[in-house]
């Protein structure tokens, strides 16, 4: 609809001619992916996967294990069997449907195994294996979707894997050390050129994933100034934060990204371990200016990139911390009158910048990039 | 194109059959014991889908290998449980060796790590409140079958030797 629109204006407006037009409107016609059907179709397999879970969970004994086991085997073949051949003819959205089914029916079928044969294990174990058998299978996905729940997957295991360090090995600040690993990596693989090329739906996943874990991870960073970390025992954390440090580096140094994007990878690295090294738990002020700094960071990267949903994000958040503050200062005022009234004002004052700003970032990015630059 | 998906498809298929085929070889290849056992909290004995359960060691023998506490033997990881055969396998003689000890005679060894509490043994969603109480008034214990590997495939749950289905009815 929104093309239509546009299409028709430009047409009257005498830029484009009546077959340019039409030129268009078939190149769009052809390029048109079915989204929402995509979407759609996910979530139903998702739903799928997720109930055959369920019934495993749920042990249910009118049926003997061994057959439990090889229905659950026929089904997966059965499966793999029509992933194959709708590989081969289409739908891909089917195909796309029986690849995010199989992958969580594999997860179910571990779980089957261990149910009917007492096996007792490890979830870190078995969420392993589960990996392991389905990364080929979902390497064969091309949606946004199958990709989404792939990496949380991976995501999942390996936090498992870092909780299961902690508690074996009485490696608490290690594995935490180790969570940083997980977005850094995600980053890397979504920036790869080779794999932008050939699963464009992946690396757009990873490269988000990577992207908000690794401004979480920096965000949270900045609230660990408010406790005293001087009996913690990071410095068990450093083979892990090193290697963090070696990668950030590596990543800033060779990906192709603007000066904003790398600055602000090299942000979140120092606000996400710094912190637990320095804070003495009276850091309030530090707390604050870090916060301010980190997502007035994101909000340029936002500008630079042209992204002005990322730009409101950045600057929504900035302004919710502006009032968070101050309400930190001048918490104990909220007693009296003024004190309302300050902060009221405050919350207008802040409300109206941010439209203000918004509006004129708005029709900045609107502008040709060209335009700009003259 | 398609051979990477055959392949992709033909993965997890080939994998789960060879997960199959360990846990049936282990299940039925080596010698069977049942080992009492009882709740690892006594005021809590089921976790949702599971019984949370320990082995009731009969101890007996000098331990070569392991930990004792406060005069109570532990299970100690690296070391392996030997397994003498009182009668029909029931409640074995058990004491710790070290796994690769030949010196010591032993009807079984498995490796105490995998006998460390707590254990679980997986139970029907709608079969919990039956089994709760049964296990209250009966005594429990598991049937295990050790492989060669010195793992142990856990079989089924007895209340009073029999097996817990006959017990509290199907």
């Amino acid at each position: 609809m929104a093309l239509e629109h546009r299409l028709s204006r430009w047409a009257r407006a005498g830029i484009i001619t009546a077959e340019q037009v039409e030129l268009i409107r078939e190149f769009e016609r052809s390029e048109q992916r079915p989204t929402l059907l995509y979407a759609v179709a996910g979530l139903g397999g998702l739903a799928i996967a997720v109930g055959l879970l369920s019934i495993v969970a749920a042990n249910w004994d009118g049926i003997p294990g061994r057959v439990k086991i090889a229905l659950d085997l026929a089904l997966v073949a059965a499966l793999g069997a029509g992933v194959w051949h709708w590989d081969r003819g289409g739908p891909v959205w089917a195909r796309e449907t029986a690849i995010v089914i199989l992958w969580g029916l594999v997860l179910a079928s571990i779980a089957l195994l261990g149910q009917v044969y007492q096996l007792g294990g490890q979830t870190h174990h078995a969420l392993l294996a589960w990996c392991v058998l389905t990364a080929l299978l979902m390497t064969r996905a091309r949606s946004r979707i199958a990709a989404s729940v792939w990496v949380l997957g991976l995501q999942v295991t390996y936090a498992v894997w870092c909780a299961w360090l902690a508690e074996a090995w009485d490696a608490e600040e290690l594995a935490l050390g180790l969570v940083y690993w997980a977005p850094l990596t995600c980053l890397g693989l979504g920036r790869l050129p080779a794999l932008v090329r050939v699963r464009p739906a992946l690396a757009g996943v990873l490269e988000s994933l990577g992207w908000m874990e690794l401004l979480l991870c920096g965000t949270l960073g900045t609230f660990a100034f408010y406790a005293d970390a001087s009996g913690e025992q990071w410095s068990a954390a450093s083979p892990a934060i090193l290697v963090s440090v070696v990668l950030t580096l590596a990543l800033a140094a060779t990906m192709r990204a603007s000066l904003p994007e790398r600055l602000l990878l090299v942000a979140c690295l120092v606000l996400s371990h710094v912190p637990l090294f320095v804070s003495t738990g009276d850091m309030d002020l530090t707390a604050a200016v870090t916060f301010v700094g980190l997502w007035l960071l994101v909000a340029w990267t936002a500008h630079d990139a042209r992204d002005i949903r990322m730009l409101n994000a950045a600057t929504a958040v900035l302004g919710l911390r502006i009032l968070s503050i101050y309400f930190e200062v001048f918490g104990s005022l909220l007693d009296t009158g003024v004190g309302l009234i300050s902060g009221g004002v405050v919350t207008l004052t802040l409300v109206w910048l941010w439209t203000r700003g918004r509006k004129r970032f708005e029709r900045e990015l609107a502008r040709p990039q060209n335009e700009e630059d003259a | 194109m398609s051979r990477w998906t055959a392949i992709a498809v033909v993965v997890p298929v080939l994998g789960l059959a060879v997960l199959i085929g360990r846990a049936e070889y282990k299940s039925r290849h080596g010698a069977t014991w049942t080992i009492p056992i009882e709740g690892y909290d006594p005021r809590d004995l089921l976790h949702g889908q599971y019984l949370q359960y320990q082995y009731r060691f009969h101890w007996r023998g000098q331990d070569s290998c392991g930990e004792v506490d406060a005069g109570e033997r532990k299970l100690t990881a690296g070391c392996c449980l030997c397994l003498v055969r009182d009668d029909d396998g029931f409640d074995p003689f058990v004491h710790q060796v070290l796994c690769g000890d030949e010196s010591v005679s032993c009807d079984s060894r498995v490796q105490s790590v995998s006998m460390m509490p707590p254990r679980r043994y997986f139970i029907p969603e709608d079969r919990g409140g039956d089994l709760e109480n049964a296990l209250r008034n009966h005594d429990a214990a598991l049937e295990l079958t050790v492989s060669p590997d010195l793992e142990p495939a856990v079989g089924e749950l007895m209340l009073d030797r029999k097996p817990w289905r006959d017990v509290i009815g199907r």
